[in-house]
């Protein structure tokens, strides 16, 4: 089958995937949170949390090495008691903002309008269920889907982009075509996350909450494209493009921060490669690192490794996710698997070749 | 080109990175869109600081790229009528940008 040709933007983000040129930054502010969510991977170690000045000179940082998209994230990213003045700064060096968020405390209307003022370039908000009974369990904080759905709609107000994540649980897979709803209704770009993670410190206890086989045979098959209207199943991770040598972009197409100022190759793969405030530049150790030369050697040879398996092609697969789980970055994990042979089948199901 | 506009600035909202020798990429942020530029574009876009002029952007980028002044100039106007026309350059009305 003939390619489709490729975009100017493609071939910029391609070159700048294959010479490992960081597009993209993810900067935990804190791990503080309004919300108790069971399945979260986040795994405080109590430690101080870089200040508000430390995390100036680390956005200072990010920016001098060339990132063009920052993430803000947490915790709940809005929970930090400088939030506004760190997104500012951000801004003012010239970065593009995405803002992670629950959506808890934009129900808050003078909230909102100060987030959409900062003109982010998108919004990223969790929702957990289609109702408070599911959300809330999730979240187990009570009244927080109505907060969150009061969120959303004073975002829609302001005219925002908003995209919503859900993370597939066993207690929310039943009600995904409502939640889709709620974002149809709204105007927002749903996605749904059919991947429960470890806690970072390899804790297992989120998986408890995975969404059965079953359910995932009917998700990747008759589901997927009906709730994505008419979307196909992704067949890479979404960090990497087809025909990429390497798995994903861990180490290469960006980075994490987390908030004690580690630098890790990305929000799963959380091997700390140095800490931001004790470099100069990002340039002193983004070629020269072996934390990072070795994980982006794993990334190539994880998509060696699947490009071995029968049905490779199907995989979406997180080292981070394998080494917490199975005690190997190139392990194959169950969910992995399973997902992949449901993804395959959905494509033959309807005929499309590789 | 709107001769009201002699120092051509960026608009400060927009956020951009060269990749490379290939080109670079200019996001606006508020609406999610990215405009993709050439080395010339990305080269020019980055010197629209408010401190030059059209002449003085060609003769930088002339100079720079080897080419021929006068078509840098012609480059140079359409170039920014383009961004004009996409809302990538800072308000025009602002007197701070009048300034010469």
């Amino acid at each position: 089958m003939q390619q489709p040709p490729i975009s100017p933007y493609q071939r910029l983000v391609e070159k700048a995937f294959s010479d490992a040129i960081p597009l993209s930054a993810q900067f935990e502010l804190t791990f503080r949170c309004n919300h108790l969510c069971t399945f979260c991977y986040n795994a405080p170690e109590g430690r101080r949390e870089m200040t508000t000045p430390e995390i100036f000179e680390a956005l200072r940082k990010i920016s001098d090495f060339g990132v063009l998209y920052l993430t803000l994230t947490g915790g709940e990213a809005l929970c930090h008691k400088d939030f506004f003045k760190i997104s500012a700064e951000a801004r003012r060096l010239g970065m593009a903002l995405r803002i992670y968020s629950n959506g808890y405390l934009l129900a808050d209307k003078a909230m909102t309008k100060k987030v959409v003022d900062l003109k982010p370039m998108e919004i990223e908000i969790s929702i957990h269920g289609a109702n408070p009974a599911t959300h809330d369990a999730l979240t187990r904080i009570r009244g927080s889907f109505e907060k969150t759905m009061q969120g959303l709609r004073n975002l829609k107000e302001e005219g925002m982009k908003v995209q919503l994540k859900c993370p597939i649980t066993k207690l929310n897979q039943n009600e995904l075509f409502q939640i889709r709803d709620l974002a149809d209704e709204l105007g927002f770009f749903m996605t749904f996350d059919a991947v429960i993670t470890p806690k970072d410190d390899g804790n297992l206890d989120p998986l408890a909450l995975r969404p059965d086989e079953t359910f995932l045979q009917k998700y990747w098959g008759e589901w997927y494209l009906e709730l994505h209207h008419g979307k196909l199943p992704p067949r890479t991770n979404h960090c990497a493009s087809d025909g990429a040598t390497a798995n994903c972009g861990t180490g290469r197409s960006g980075f994490t921060i987390d908030p004690y100022g580690n630098i890790l190759p990305c929000v799963a793969f959380r091997r700390a490669v140095a800490n931001i405030l004790e470099i100069n530049s990002l340039n002193d150790i983004w070629g020269t690192s072996p934390v990072l030369n070795e994980v982006r050697d794993l990334a190539v040879a994880a998509r060696e490794k699947l490009n071995g398996l029968e049905g490779g092609q199907y995989f979406q697969f997180c080292l981070g996710v394998a080494e917490k789980q199975v005690g190997d970055p190139l392990g194959i994990y169950p969910q992995a698997e399973i997902n992949a042979k449901a993804v395959k089948r959905s494509y033959e199901l309807l005929q499309i070749g590789d | 080109m709107d001769l009201l506009t002699p120092f051509p600035r960026r608009h400060p909202d927009t956020a951009f990175r060269q990749i490379g020798d290939e080109g670079g990429l200019v996001v606006l942020p508020g609406k999610a869109e990215v405009k993709v530029l050439n080395p010339v574009g990305i080269a020019v876009f980055s010197l629209l600081d408010g401190s030059r002029d059209v002449e003085g952007l060609a003769a930088a980028i002339a100079g720079e790229f080897e080419i021929d002044l006068a078509q840098a100039r012609a480059d140079v106007v359409a170039f920014l009528d383009e961004l004009r026309r996409e809302g990538m350059l800072a308000d025009e009305a602002a007197p701070a940008e009048r300034v010469s």
